[in-house]
């Protein structure tokens, strides 16, 4: 019986994170990043990166901070992310 | 004031989803992990504030809020609005704040942000120290036990056999296997504690192994819960996992992983599989049952086969098998050997 009532939360649980997943966007991410403080690479469609610290997240764009410099990137221009560190 | 790091508990419940768009849209609170398994909690600890926890989760246990608690954590709890039992155990975890789950997600905020963190709390928690190796008994029962022992000279420790295959520390220490895993899993999802009968043997505590009988071998989940409620009772936890998967969560969970290796090419080979596959961070080594005049040898063989450093180094004793003969306890200077693995090092692969 408790096995079985383990299992059907299980699969409870398991709905809700795969529903997170499919409705997250590439901004989610980045808020997630900037709320860890992770150090992160992004890289853009013109194939060039960028590494450092999420500072904001705005609408359309993310401030990544690297100690020298900061950097407005459009989020429309991400192909990818990358958590260098945790 | 700054803004509290906040995980929640994933749940299919609506709250979770509420809150966590309310924490993205408001910015009040930094939303660091919105966790799907206890392992993710666990490894995020130290970069937390407060927990949000739904008690219709099966892993959001009595003990599990305790061990939160334990590591300096808040812990807001919801449950269905009426749900009594699942009231009852949010209350006996003693989480900081408990609410029904239709309180309106800004107030949950509200609360999140003002929860004052455990006054009682430690920032480290209990170091659980794992004991694994290969197949063909290389010694990891009585590794652990001597681990163990030692550890209880100084420290309130408790030795968890959890060998699934061949579960014999008592009969090793020559007690009757009561309690076992599987009894304390059952006392601590009912009670949120271990049972208070777990056997003293010396200055150690001991939980049996789980009998091997038709019920299968006891979850992960349920094993995490008897550790997570020995926390808040052990200083030290050392759990003899035996032969495992390398990548069972609980190598993952513990502080520090001793891999136990016998130091003939059989066991050499057979612990070099077990590295191979090894996802966790990297164990300490012990090579065990090194022939007289072998420790050159086997120190290079480990260096060359296993990649790792042994961090020590046990001769063939005979004490130590008159000692394991007798039902007794571990041999005196297999203790001693033990003691650098006391405070484990990380390990550096070079």
């Amino acid at each position: 019986m408790r096995h079985q009532l383990a299992q059907v939360l299980e699969a409870e649980q398991e709905a809700a994170a795969i529903t997170l997943r499919r409705r997250s966007t590439l901004r989610d991410r980045l808020l997630e990043a900037e709320d860890r403080d992770e150090a992160i690479r992004i890289t853009c469609i013109d194939g060039g990166s960028r590494r450092g610290n999420v500072s904001a997240v705005g609408v359309d764009h993310v401030v990544l901070e690297n100690g020298e410099t900061e950097a407005y990137v459009a989020i429309v221009h991400i192909v990818s992310i990358e958590v260098t560190t945790r | 004031m700054t803004r509290p790091r906040v995980a929640t508990v994933l749940s299919a419940r609506n709250w979770e989803p509420t809150f966590a768009d309310l924490a993205r849209a408001t910015s009040l609170v930094r939303l660091v992990a919105r966790a799907y398994e206890p392992a993710e909690l666990d490894r995020r600890a130290g970069e937390l504030d407060v927990i949000v926890a739904g008690a219709e989760t099966a892993w959001v246990t009595p003990s599990a809020i305790k061990s939160w608690r334990s590591r300096g954590l808040g812990v807001l709890g919801l449950h269905p609005p009426n749900d009594r039992p699942a009231r009852r155990l949010l209350t006996i975890g003693e989480a900081d704040e408990v609410l029904p789950d239709t309180t309106p997600p800004e107030r949950i905020l509200h609360i999140v942000r003002t929860l004052r963190r455990p006054v009682t709390a430690s920032v480290e928690s209990a170091s659980m120290i794992a004991v694994t190796g290969g197949h063909g008994a290389p010694g990891i029962s009585e590794v652990a036990l001597g681990l163990a022992w030692g550890l209880a000279q100084r420290h309130a420790t408790l030795l968890i056999d959890l060998d699934r295959q061949g579960p014999s520390l008592s009969v090793r220490l020559g007690v009757t296997p009561a309690p076992d895993v599987a009894h304390a899993a059952d006392e601590v999802m009912s009670s949120g504690a271990l049972p208070p009968e777990v056997r003293r043997i010396g200055p150690l505590s001991l939980l049996s192994g789980p009998p091997v009988n038709h019920t299968g071998p006891l979850s992960s989940a349920l094993v995490n819960e008897v550790v997570h409620a020995a926390e808040s009772s052990f200083h030290r936890i050392v759990v003899d996992l035996g032969v495992i998967e390398p990548d069972d969560p609980l190598l993952y969970r513990a502080g520090s992983r001793i891999l136990t290796c016998e130091a003939t090419p059989k066991g050499l080979v057979r612990a070099a599989a077990t590295v191979e596959a090894w996802a966790a961070p990297l164990p300490a080594l012990v090579l065990n049952r090194i022939p007289p005049n072998g420790h050159e040898d086997a120190v290079r063989a480990a260096r060359h086969w296993l990649g790792l450093e042994p961090e020590v180094l046990v001769p063939q004793l005979s004490e130590v098998n008159d000692a394991a003969l007798v039902a007794g306890p571990p041999s005196p200077q297999l203790v001693r050997l033990l003691r650098p693995l006391h405070q484990p090092k990380p390990v550096d692969l070079g």
